[in-house]
């Protein structure tokens, strides 16, 4: 049920911005970005609105890279935008701003400089005939370091003489690798996982071993390849990702069977939004190559599964990027069999192909990620995932996993068990500095710094970021929160300095919680947005620890926590990050699905009658373009005459209160639905816009 | 991997077509035939070209990098300044250092009929102003027009030699020196170098086979680069591959790629003198020869969404898109599965496996380049194996230790055994 609203919603927004077009109402949301202390211009600045009414848009956002006069500038349909600003070396700015039709609103922002983080980033130089485009990074066992690039090279720069020469070249776009020493490295390339040998002692591969090429490929340009991961029983994991089914798609010559159709239709109209498809066979899987070659199908439902890594207890995790039916980037724990949500790749499962699954059904077979990685704050594009196993080289964050993004950050994820199953919380870990984008191939080298491999190739501009940087600790213990962890009645924050005493004040801790649809629409927004309270906190007396108790602790939730800048260490040095998110799939107890919510009935019982004075502005923000001032309706959208007798005013209160949250399909000729805006506004702005309607439009007798 | 059926291979059967336009550039512009083997004992007689400050340090550096077969002859001038270009008339090869500047009438005569002789041509850093004597030079020959200075004078951050012969050897070559641009770069043109400021590229290098010669410009040429190895030695193996001779060092260049009516992942296999072969590990078998030794992988590589690689040369030998291999019945489609590759100086050893017989099959150029030997191990295994000959155009088939029956060429016996099968293009006077 839940799955058809959201379908509706993804095919009710997309019409309802062409209706918005038909008539022209568009806003405008403008400004200058500056720097709070000197007002100076900024550098790379970018600003990103998001919001419903741009669903025909890929993750529902817009955006904009500003120029040097700091100057954005937004010309979209009337609606509730969340805009974020971003620049590297300064904290985000994110707000929301609600445009009328025709309306325009100026806002100005200014923007805080980072704290000083004890990291430093470093960019290594590379030879002049190496093309930087590095897509794999991994050291061998005596410390060399050994890239994969993707024009088909693999380059070793010699430890510890740091000399750079290329060990093989004449692959198909390599995108990561296992060097077992300096004259045995395993590759991933589009079309296999290869073994790479230098058997003759001259520093360059001459054998290139097929291990496995049992996967299908197409000439699309976008369907590669990832990797490349090794347990320690030798067994390779790699993934593959979807086929970019658009007119650009070559599909002549196809390795394998060819199937186009969709597992799950496309039931909205004009194009679907997303075009990844996987056409050919196990695209969207992860796969086992096992030591004697054989590969396994390993698991399936990923959409563009670029992060490929194993723990150090062996089990294999996977970042994958949102789109369809991948709400936002995720890190997944990947268990054999097991399905992760994006249903095409279905088509190739020996006992799913062809079955015709509901979405329902599709729900229920998924497994939820082990983290969700919110769209903005931590970056869009996840890449491998590593463990820092540096014994303490890299700083206080022992065990933890870090991954690059392609939007140059760097994210820290403390995963925990809870009730058999991982989840965890994750937090922006370094942003600015000078890193760059698209470093999404990592590896922790053997003096403990973290190399990041780096190429943009098509999707953003290579000027400057491509190549390799190293991320190391200067020594100095970062002020920061160490891990987030669940308890039974909250949450338990370790930080890694002892803190003030404002750590031990519930009004410091600021917890909100929301969930995403999972649904064919290209990304979603967050969903069931609500505050936590947070009842209780606890700060131990060493300062080192805060137990924080919330009104109610819900599964099925992200939590997002933001801890106000009062709290300082001992030291009175600030936080260098206040924010994290907690995915919380599953409760201590054990509980998977949300119980009776106090939250819920907290906000129902905060319900006041409908007011009419703030119903007209909803009214006037949100609906006035389809159902027109005169609430005549227009043909065009295809909205009702609220005057007319026997109207939609005809019905009570219940029944269009329905209508308004939910949404409705059109009944002909209308043409186009009605959006669920109980997605979008709060149910009291629902209730006022009814009051608005009541007492503005009297059905004729 | 199970091979497509037959009714979807059908539908590109058109498509297939398409693998004929792609010799017709190369038809129009190929220089006439004459293997870099066949000339490899030959002494080279190189004119050098310059009226530069450094021409003597570059003449001797020169002279010195290429060694003892091969004789360079420094343009001397006259006593007007100007050069002659009476060494030009023996000369197998020229290296113009920007160009010739003014000349008389008769050494522009000579360097006139010089160039419309299919000699071989090697140009470092060309100067418009220095081509007086044959206006049209710039466009015509190096195919190309100056364009001003490349990223306001920065130096390359990255400088990306596309596999070609004449690097053959070369480890890392690197310059600093700020870059002209060159631009409306021919069609035809191979090219071979080129570098990068941030996102800006420029073209440094590329070849082109026509049929008045073979030409080579390479634009970076600073002083400081005439006391530089790895320069020298890319300038004295362009003068080689300009002038048809073999380079010493080179190998067989193996690149896999998307290459064009070709499954995602096939080999642009190309040998130092010729020919390119696309060597297809899905279908298992050879797609298509071509008379050329360069694979252009630009289309791939520079571009988000991609072509296939480019081919330069006429295509002279092709397959269908079926399997070639039979094993057993002659109708009955053998499981193929590619296995790897070795380098050898030779060329590659593919490694592949038809049902359960185990396959070696060495790829070389035949000695004068003109053809590709196919040199086949076979471990033992069920039954005879059979391989599908499909009639050629333009290529003669010549078979060892197999016996032919119409398109059939059979391994009757089960146990280990060895064939060869060389693929010889035609004589050009024969093509259409």
């Amino acid at each position: 049920m839940m799955m058809r609203r959201t379908l509706l919603f993804a095919f009710v927004f997309v019409h309802a911005g062409a209706a918005f077009a038909a008539s022209d109402p568009t806003g405008r949301i403008s400004g200058h970005v500056r720097h709070s202390g000197s007002a100076a211009p900024i550098s790379a600045v970018q600003a990103r609105l998001e919001g419903p009414t741009l669903a025909r848009y890929e993750n529902s956002n817009l955006i904009q890279k500003l120029k040097p006069t700091g100057r954005f500038q937004f010309n979209v349909p009337p609606g509730t935008y969340d805009l974020w600003v971003t620049a590297p070396d300064f904290e985000d700015v994110k707000f929301q701003v609600e445009l009328a039709a025709g309306a325009a609103v100026e806002r100005d922002v200014d923007l805080l400089p980072l704290h000083r983080s004890p990291y430093r980033v470093e960019t290594l130089k590379l030879p002049q005939q190496m093309v930087g485009e590095v897509s794999g990074v991994a050291f061998t066992p005596q410390g060399t370091l050994v890239v994969t690039t993707r024009r088909g090279e693999v380059w070793m720069r010699e430890f510890p003489s740091e000399r750079w020469h290329c060990f093989a070249r004449g692959l198909y776009e390599g995108f990561g690798l296992v060097a077992s020493s300096e004259s045995d490295v395993t590759v991933i390339q589009r079309p296999e996982f290869t073994r790479l040998r230098d058997t003759d002692g001259d520093g360059i591969a001459d054998l290139f071993e097929t291990i496995s090429d049992q996967w299908g490929i197409t000439g699309s340009y976008h369907e590669f390849s990832y990797g490349l991961a090794r347990d320690s029983a030798g067994n390779l994991y790699a993934t593959s990702g979807m086929c970019s089914f658009r007119a650009s798609a070559d599909l002549n010559w196809v390795r394998g069977p060819l199937k186009t159709d969709q597992f799950m239709p496309w039931r909205g109209r004009g194009p679907v939004p997303d075009g990844h498809r996987s056409v050919a066979q196990f695209q969207g899987w992860a796969f086992q190559v096992t030591p004697a070659g054989r590969l396994l199908p390993f698991a399936s439902g990923f959409r563009q599964p670029l992060g490929v890594g194993v723990s150090p207890q062996d089990e294999l995790f996977v970042s994958d990027c949102p789109g369809a039916w991948i709400p936002t980037a995720t890190l997944t724990h990947v268990e054999k069999d097991a399905f992760y949500g994006h249903p095409d790749g279905l088509k190739w499962h020996p006992e799913l192909k062809d079955k015709k699954l509901t979405v329902e059904q599709l729900a229920q077979l998924r497994r939820a990620p082990s983290v969700y990685l919110p769209r903005g704050t931590l970056g869009t594009s996840p890449g491998q995932p590593v463990w820092d196993v540096t014994g303490g080289k890299f700083g206080p964050f022992r065990g933890q996993v870090f991954m690059g993004d392609v939007s140059s950050l760097i994210v820290r994820i403390d995963l925990e068990q809870v009730s058999g199953a991982y989840q965890g919380a994750v937090f922006p870990f370094l942003r600015g500095k000078g890193l760059r984008l698209g470093g999404m191939h990592n590896a922790f080298g053997p003096d403990g710094a973290l190399y990041l491999g780096q190429t943009v190739r098509g999707w953003m501009s290579s000027e400057g970021n491509e190549g390799i940087q190293r991320v190391a600790w200067t020594g100095e213990t970062p002020v920061d929160i160490l891990t987030l962890r669940l308890s039974a009645r909250g949450f338990v924050l370790t930080f890694t300095e002892s803190m003030n005493e404002a750590a031990g004040d519930t009004r410091n801790f600021h917890i909100r919680r929301f969930q995403y649809n999972y649904h064919p629409l290209d990304g979603s927004l967050r969903t069931n947005e609500a505050d936590v309270p947070v009842t209780h906190a606890s700060l131990a007396p060493d300062g080192r620890s805060v137990e924080i108790d919330l009104l109610e602790v819900q599964p099925g939730f992200v939590y997002e926590l933001n801890v106000a800048k009062t709290i300082a260490s001992r030291a009175a040095k600030p936080l260098l990050n206040s924010t994290a998110f907690y995915t919380l799939n599953r409760t201590l107890a054990g509980a998977t699905m949300p119980g009776p919510s106090k939250i819920a009935a907290m906000k129902q019982a905060q319900l006041q009658p409908g007011d009419i004075a703030r119903g007209a502005e909803v009214f006037r923000l949100n609906c006035l373009v389809c159902h027109q001032a005169d609430g005549k309706g227009s043909k065009q959208a295809g909205t009702p005459d609220y005057t007319q007798a026997g109207g939609p005013l005809s019905k009570s209160d219940d029944e269009l209160l329905a209508v308004i949250t939910h949404g409705k399909t059109p009944m002909p000729p209308a043409v186009t639905p009605m959006p669920p805006w109980g997605d979008v506004l709060p149910p009291q702005a629902i209730r006022d816009v009814l009051a608005y309607l009541r007492a503005t439009f009297q059905p004729s007798p | 991997m199970t091979p497509r059926p037959p009714t979807v291979r059908s539908r590109f059967r058109g498509a297939w077509h398409w693998a004929f336009s792609l010799g017709v550039i190369g038809s129009a512009v190929l220089a006439p035939a004459q293997s870099a083997s066949s000339r490899a004992g030959e002494s080279l007689l190189v004119c050098l070209v310059s009226a530069e400050a450094k021409a003597e340090e570059l003449h001797r550096a020169l002279a010195e990098t290429l060694g003892r077969n091969s004789t360079v002859t420094l343009a001397p001038k006259h006593p007007d300044g100007t050069l002659s270009l009476a060494p030009l008339r023996s000369a197998h090869t020229a290296v113009f250092h920007r160009g010739p500047g003014a000349l008389g009438t008769e050494d522009a005569a000579v360097l006139r009929e010089f160039l419309a002789a299919g000699r071989g041509v090697v140009v470092l850093a060309a100067a418009r102003d220095a081509w007086d004597a044959v206006p049209n030079f710039l466009g015509e020959y190096l195919g190309a027009e100056p364009g001003g200075r490349f990223a306001a004078g920065a130096p390359m951050s990255v400088i990306n030699l596309y596999p070609h012969p004449i690097y053959a050897g070369v480890e890392r070559f690197e310059t600093q020196q700020p870059m002209p641009v060159w631009q409306k770069i021919a069609a035809d043109a191979q090219l071979i170098m080129e570098g990068t400021v941030g996102e800006e590229t420029a073209p440094l290098a590329w070849v082109r086979r026509r049929s008045t010669g073979r030409v080579c410009h390479i634009v970076p040429a600073g002083a400081a680069l005439f006391s530089d190895a790895a320069y020298l030695q890319i300038v004295a193996q362009a003068v080689l591959w300009t002038s048809s001779r073999p380079i010493p060092q080179a190998q067989p260049i193996v690149q896999r790629t998307f290459m064009p009516e070709s499954y995602p992942g096939s080999f642009a296999i190309t040998f130092p003198g010729g020919p390119g072969v696309c060597f297809d590990p899905v279908r298992g078998g050879i797609n298509f020869i071509w008379d050329g030794d360069f694979v252009d992988l630009r289309p791939r590589w520079l571009t988000k969404q991609g072509e296939p690689a480019r081919i330069f040369g006429e295509v002279f030998y092709r397959e269908s898109m079926w399997q070639p291999w039979r094993v057993g019945a002659p109708g009955r489609e053998p499981v193929f599965q590619f296995r790897g590759y070795r380098l050898t100086p030779a060329g590659p050893e593919l490694h592949y496996q038809v049902d359960d017989r185990e396959v070696f099959e060495t790829l070389s150029a035949s000695a004068d380049g003109r053809g590709l030997e196919r040199r086949f191990r076979v471990g033992a295994g069920g039954g005879p194996l059979w391989l599908h000959l499909e009639p050629q155009r333009d290529s003669d088939l010549t078979l060892t230790g197999l016996v032919r029956d119409g398109d059939r060429a059979t391994l009757a016996s089960s146990a280990a055994g060895a064939f060869t099968i060389e693929i010889r293009r035609r004589p050009v006077s024969a093509l259409p």
